[in-house]
């Protein structure tokens, strides 16, 4: 029914249909994984309902709600105030201050976590520059409040980014208003700003529970229990994966209902602009004596977020260096990270081709489907594609399991949307008028597609590359679980030596890595620019 | 099937169905070899449906489509775009923004002799000298001119333009239609363009064809568009009109304004209809008519006249002598067109 409709109302016939059966193709690539996950724990029956009643289920479920709560409790208190000081006030230095506030969004979270054990761990820098005071313990690191720690300040970000667009986008008048109506600063703040801020506060508090719920580096470098890791124990542990395919998709399960419930209770208030045209902008706010409070409010958060890993880095560089540890790393190791990334951002791309032409040229029920379902590797953790594609691989594909094709694979199915969006957006903009010109003045489709719509797509294939190769050069869990035995990359690495608290020979590894990353950024930013 | 090939383009029966909408409903149509055809009708009413049929941009659902002798729709062929030999000016002009101002008149070129070409073109649209120009470099005429020059330079069999004036300054508009016109004269080109804006299509075109709800109510030339239109839906759509009761009976009609020459025999109940300028105004204090109410344009005026119990509009040039509450004889110049009284 919806191909007939697809083909009768297109002019020619044939690149529709083939778009659609190759994306079609790529869209079921993306949801087998998950689906195999799925078929895995129906077949195994008794063994996942024994699984799922176990005690430590429970205790990992609880373990998760407990730090993605107090994550999202922590980061709504650092963030807010840092978007209100950053947009709303005379704060002195508020652009280099946002900048840096903003940075731990290109710092992957188990370089954060190995820098919080590496300077305030059991054998860290901090004990070390204390012994000789006589202090013989620290505070533990490791567990609930390390993992809590590390994950606010990786999650605040992106409350501060969601709140600072609501917060321009507010309407002064709204304010104003209240206040030609007898309210003072305060109960204007509670009465009429927050309620403004709310659905930011929900979108920005959605993606921080996601991310502290999917993230694998640092909850498990700082040792606590929660999905992620329980999973990988599990996987590493026994011969029966059936375990960890059970708290897989209670993962999934729990992240899905999260979703849904934000759906559900984003309510029926509407919170836009009551008047037409542009906004104004609304009136700084002067900090007067509070700036010294605002300051130091700011230092302190950018003291942990950003120069803690930076000093792990330097002083164990330096301490490395004197003792010959430094430069244990294989060089081919940033190879292998370069080489995973680039290939992964071309083989992201090349995918994500046939899915947005199809989405965007020929819009249809069938069409936003195929698109959609490309997004399920954005909704699943890295560690549930990861083991999905594992089990895949190992029982369907023999001959590609431990080989680099199912990494980029795998690397594929988590950052095909991050290509998706930006190629879409690029197309978008690209008039089909632009393409029926070309076929009008006697050139076959093919042809138009080379000499028009590719060029005019260059910088949306640029940034989602970019986007990918960031992407892959951070991700960990799935570099874990299905490199090629012997393949090891900056991510593996980092993990490996912190794991093995030789914290000497991660900095270099944790300084290639970020500034490989700090590079792609720039290129993005520069793209981004141009365009 | 064999069809007569005078006609550049000839469309037979063609319909068009998106979404259970019938867009076009059986559109019969053709337009002769070297001429400019305008289709007009407002938005929706399929005109640019129509165009994208003849370029081959949608497929049509039944009836066929013949470029010269070749038949390149219908519902079993579909002649793809790139082989109709179909120039297209589009509305927003479509420049293609990574290439030049030549590359762009170049791109549906054969590498034989293509700068020799685009040179021509580039000289006949007056822009010698641009081609290396990018098209955002460019005013919104100098753009319109390389989309017609781009158009051109295959040497098309039909050019289609698509509201090719619509993007322009009103001060700009009326210079550039007539340089386009002259354009395609010089080189003969039978070009088809789609336009909402009647004046447009009445001054620019040979032959032009009223689109309305789908279906093609007339096809003929401006003047006998304007002056002798088949139907009142034409009449009112294409300028302004007057339409009053009358009695026919063989060449005459007994109506308000008394006893009037017919353009044809009619018999019966008719609906008359008198285009403003038609009524001629005569100050005299025994006249049939009362002036009302007065809208002075410069170049002309229109004039509201009571006349027993109707009330008409009359237009005329500027004149001194004419003032509301002022008695006027009115008459009507001209035989009057009538319709079968609905």
């Amino acid at each position: 029914m919806l191909f007939k409709r697809l083909q009768l109302t297109r002019p020619r016939r044939w690149p529709a249909l083939i778009l659609t059966i190759s994306a079609g193709l790529i869209a079921l690539m993306m949801v087998l994984p998950l689906g195999y996950l799925l078929l895995r724990t129906s077949e195994a029956g008794d063994a996942a309902w024994a699984q799922l009643q176990r005690p430590t289920t429970l205790r990992v479920f609880t373990g998760s709600a407990l730090l993605a709560i107090t994550v999202t409790a922590g980061s709504l208190l650092i963030g807010l105030p840092l978007a209100w000081l950053t947009t709303r006030t005379n704060l002195p230095g508020a652009r280099i201050w946002l900048g840096l506030i903003m940075l731990p969004m290109a710092i992957p979270s188990y370089i954060g976590a190995w820098a919080i054990i590496a300077v305030l761990g059991p054998r860290g820098l901090l004990q070390q520059w204390l012994a000789p005071l006589g202090v013989e313990r620290l505070p533990e690191v490791y567990g609930f409040w390390g993992a809590a720690g590390a994950l606010i300040l990786f999650g605040y970000p992106y409350i501060v980014l969601n709140v600072r667009v609501a917060l321009r986008k507010l309407d002064p008048a709204l304010e104003e208003a209240a206040r030609s109506l007898g309210q003072r600063s305060g109960q204007i703040f509670w009465r009429i700003t927050l309620p403004q801020l709310r659905p930011a506060l929900a979108a920005g508090s959605l993606l921080v529970v996601l991310y502290a719920l999917s993230d694998f580096g640092a909850v498990s470098l700082l040792r606590y229990s929660s999905f992620t890791r329980a999973i990988y124990l599990q996987y590493r542990a026994s011969f029966d994966r059936t375990g960890a395919a059970v708290l897989s998709l209670l993962l999934v399960g729990l992240a899905c209902g999260l979703l849904a419930a934000e759906a559900l209770s984003r309510g029926r208030a509407r919170y836009y602009r009551s008047s037409a045209g542009v906004s104004r902008q609304a009136k700084v706010v002067a900090l007067g004596r509070w700036r010294w409070p605002a300051l130091i409010f700011c230092a302190v958060v950018v003291l942990f977020a950003v120069v803690l890993p930076i000093v792990a880095i330097v002083a164990w560089l330096i301490i490395g260096i004197r003792s010959g540890q430094a430069w244990n790393l294989q060089l081919a190791d940033f190879g292998n990270s370069l080489l995973a990334a680039s290939l992964a951002a071309l083989v992201t791309i090349v995918l994500a081709f046939p899915v947005v032409f199809l989405a965007v040229r020929y819009p249809s029920r069938l069409t936003s489907l195929i698109e959609r379902a490309t997004y399920v590797g954005y909704a699943l953790p890295g560690i549930v594609v990861a083991l999905a594609l594992v089990f895949w691989g190992a029982n369907y594909l023999p001959w590609a399991y431990q080989t680099l094709g199912l990494l980029i694979l795998a690397y594929a199915v988590r950052f095909l949307p991050q290509a998706i969006g930006s190629l879409r957006t690029s197309l978008l903009q690209i008039n089909p008028r632009l393409e029926e010109a070309g076929r009008s003045l006697g050139q076959p489709p093919w042809r138009v597609v080379l000499s028009i719509t590719l060029p005019l797509l260059r910088p949306g294939i640029v940034s989602g590359a970019a986007l990918v190769f960031l992407s892959t050069l951070k991700e960990l869990p799935a570099t874990l679980l299905l490199g090629p035995t012997g393949f090891h990359t900056l991510a593996t690495d980092i993990w490996n030596n912190t794991t093995e608290l030789r914290f000497s020979q991660t900095a270099l590894p944790a300084l290639l890595l970020m500034l490989a990353a700090c590079g792609s950024l720039a290129l993005l930013l520069a793209n981004e620019r141009k365009t | 099937m064999h069809e007569p090939t005078k006609f550049a383009i000839n469309c037979r029966g063609v319909s068009k169905t998106f979404n259970a909408t019938k867009v076009l409903d059986q559109i019969d149509f053709q337009l002769p070899s070297g001429s400019l055809g305008a289709l007009l009708g407002p938005s929706g009413c399929g005109k640019t449906t129509l165009l994208r049929l003849i370029a081959g941009f949608e497929t049509l659902d039944q009836g066929q489509i013949w470029l010269g002798e070749r038949e390149i729709a219908s519902a079993k062929t579909h002649v793809p775009t790139e082989q109709r030999q179909i120039g297209m000016v589009f509305q927003e002009y479509a420049l293609f923004p990574h290439l030049t101002v030549g590359q762009n008149v170049g791109y549906g070129l054969g590498r034989q002799a293509r700068q020799q070409r685009i040179d021509e073109l580039l000289e006949l649209v007056g822009l010698a000298g641009l081609a290396k120009r990018m098209p955002h470099e460019l005013s919104g005429g100098q753009q319109q001119r390389v989309a017609l020059a781009r158009a051109l330079a295959p040497n098309p069999q039909l050019l289609l333009l698509d509201e090719p004036f619509s993007n322009l300054d009103a001060g700009l508009r009326d210079q550039v239609r007539s340089a386009t016109k002259q354009i395609l004269r010089q080189v003969g080109a039978t070009a088809l363009f789609v336009t909402h804006d009647q004046e447009e299509a009445l001054s620019l075109a040979d032959q032009v064809t009223v689109m309305l709800g789908g279906k093609v109510m007339q096809s003929a030339s401006p003047h006998e568009l304007y002056l002798r239109p088949t139907s009142q839906a034409v009449a009112q759509f294409v300028g302004e009109a007057n339409f009053l009761a009358g009695s026919a009976r063989d060449n005459s009609v007994e109506c308000g304004l008394g006893q009037l020459l017919l353009t044809k025999p009619m018999h019966g109940p008719v609906t008359l209809m008198i285009r403003p300028e038609a009524l001629q105004l005569v100050p005299d204090p025994t006249g049939n008519g009362q002036i009302l109410g007065q809208r002075f344009y410069g170049h002309h005026q229109l004039l509201d006249v009571q006349i027993g119990a109707l009330q008409l509009a009359a237009r005329t040039g500027p004149r001194l002598d004419l003032a509301p509450n002022l008695r006027v004889a009115v008459s009507v110049q001209g035989p009057v067109v009538a319709f079968e009284a609905a």
